[in-house]
């Protein structure tokens, strides 16, 4: 075995365990020995992806699909970082591809059900997800996403089957668990989630689905942090150029109107104006530190898997 | 022997390496201390840890600071050419927002090299003690530059 594919083996072993930097470091000295492989590039690129690099992870993907312009993983990697730009359209001419690849495949039917997702067309891909079930009926991921889409849809009997059918199948797929959390979340039932979210956290530290979920039932916990938590959940789909925009807006706003109520004599709504904004920007700043703590301090209490 | 797979995005530091801090701290220099530091600081900053982007985040910088020159001679001809005086406070927030916006861009493009740069345990400083050095004690000095001339506003 060559030292790029032993390499190349490390970084998918540390990949599959969720050591990402890792992962990182064993793609990247791969790739030093053996620059032309486009299955690597395409792995450096899910892990850059996961780490949120996406101008790295696009050129790592178009190496790949440079390389190896057929292959369904390099397709199905290019759309991935295409949605990760917000560019939907291009993806869903890349995840065509990647199906048209290799149409025998359940993982570029379920990419392009993530898309319809994302478009709000849940029909669709239902429809793609139990095509995908049906060529492969024992894909546990599948069956997870099937049980999302029933949930979106508020459809939590269904969505509940089709988890606990999942988590049958494999006692600790994280993302079933996390399904499963966000059903008991919906019932109001706190503790259960809680426990699917750790039980998740126990074997992948950093899954981010199960982080996200354990910050849910915080923000439900402390309604003052909840709010904090969907105004960033907002603001984060609007991505790095929409925030700026949309602070920009805002304080934009907040100057104007308190400089306007000012000059129509209105010196105390003007100051009220004043302070009601230095209240937000303190909530703004100290929000995120506080919930932060308060998931780091959830977080200490998660005991690792013996295995992990 | 194999060569080192280096990722577009890394940065690479540079001798000035632990001169440099996280682009929080010039995002804020621009609102306590004003163009005149944090400008500068970014640029310095780009090169110091080795930015990919150091050549474009030189130029947004230092094109930064020419911008806000002519946007402030943009709304002094304004109001030289004979605006109704109650809009001066509103035409001036258009360099406000131009200077925050110029801070953003930089810190939205140094945040992510930076934090690569830290996580592999690269040199740095803490900023805070520049921002509040530039925030409170400097810039009254600095200040004293627009009795030389008005147009030194757009620096502060």
């Amino acid at each position: 075995m060559s030292a790029a594919t032993l390499h190349a083996n490390l970084g998918l072993q540390c990949l599959a365990r969720g050591d990402v930097m890792g992962a990182v470091e064993m793609f990247k000295q791969s790739l030093g020995e053996e620059p032309d492989n486009a299955e690597v590039h395409s792995y450096l690129s899910i892990c850059l992806l996961q780490l949120k690099r996406v101008h790295a992870a696009g050129v790592e993907s178009a190496i790949a699909l440079q390389l190896d312009p057929m292959s369904r993983l390099s397709l199905s990697i290019a759309a991935r970082v295409a949605i990760a730009r917000n560019q939907l359209e291009e993806a869903e001419e890349l995840a065509e591809r990647a199906v048209a690849a290799d149409p025998e495949h359940a993982g570029p039917l379920r990419l392009q059900a993530d898309l319809c997702r994302l478009r709000h067309r849940p029909t669709k891909a239902l429809e793609l997800l139990t095509r995908a079930r049906a060529l492969d009926p024992e894909d546990v991921d599948t069956l997870s996403d099937l049980a999302r889409i029933h949930l979106d849809a508020g459809r939590l009997d269904q969505a509940e089957e089709l988890a606990r059918e999942a988590l049958a199948m494999e006692a600790g797929d994280p993302g079933a668990l996390v399904v499963m959390g966000h059903i008991f979340l919906s019932r109001g039932d706190l503790d259960a989630a809680h426990d699917q979210a750790v039980w998740v956290l126990s074997n992948n530290p950093d899954n981010t689905r199960a982080l996200t979920l354990i910050a849910s039932i915080k923000a439900r916990r402390n309604p003052v942090l909840g709010l904090w938590w969907r105004y960033h959940t907002w603001m984060s789909k609007l991505g790095q150029k929409g925030v700026v925009v949309a602070l920009l807006g805002a304080y934009m706003v907040y100057r104007v109107v308190a400089q306007a109520t000012e000059d129509l004599g209105h010196a105390n709504l003007s100051e009220g104006i004043e302070y009601a904004w230095l209240g937000v920007c303190a909530f703004t700043w100290f929000g995120p530190v506080i919930f932060k703590r308060m998931v780091d301090k959830e977080l200490g209490r998660v005991e690792l898997d013996p295995d992990f | 022997m194999a060569g080192t797979y280096t990722l577009p995005d890394e940065p690479k530091p540079t001798a000035m390496a632990r001169m440099s801090t996280n682009p929080v701290w010039p995002l804020l220099a621009m609102m306590f201390a004003g163009t005149w530091l944090a400008l500068p600081w970014f640029a310095f900053n780009a090169w110091a840890f080795g930015s990919p982007g150091r050549e474009r985040e030189t130029a947004i910088a230092l094109g930064g600071i020419v911008a806000l020159f002519v946007t402030l001679f943009c709304i002094f001809a304004a109001i030289g050419g004979g605006v109704p005086k109650w809009t001066i406070p509103y035409l001036m927030m258009l360099l406000t927002l131009e200077k925050l916006a110029l801070a953003y861009w930089l810190y939205q493009l140094q945040v992510g090299a930076f934090s690569i740069h830290a996580y592999y345990g690269g040199a740095h400083f803490n900023g805070l003690y520049l921002m509040l050095l530039g925030g409170f004690i400097l810039r009254p000095y600095v200040a004293k530059l627009v009795d030389v001339h008005v147009f030194f506003v757009a620096l502060m």
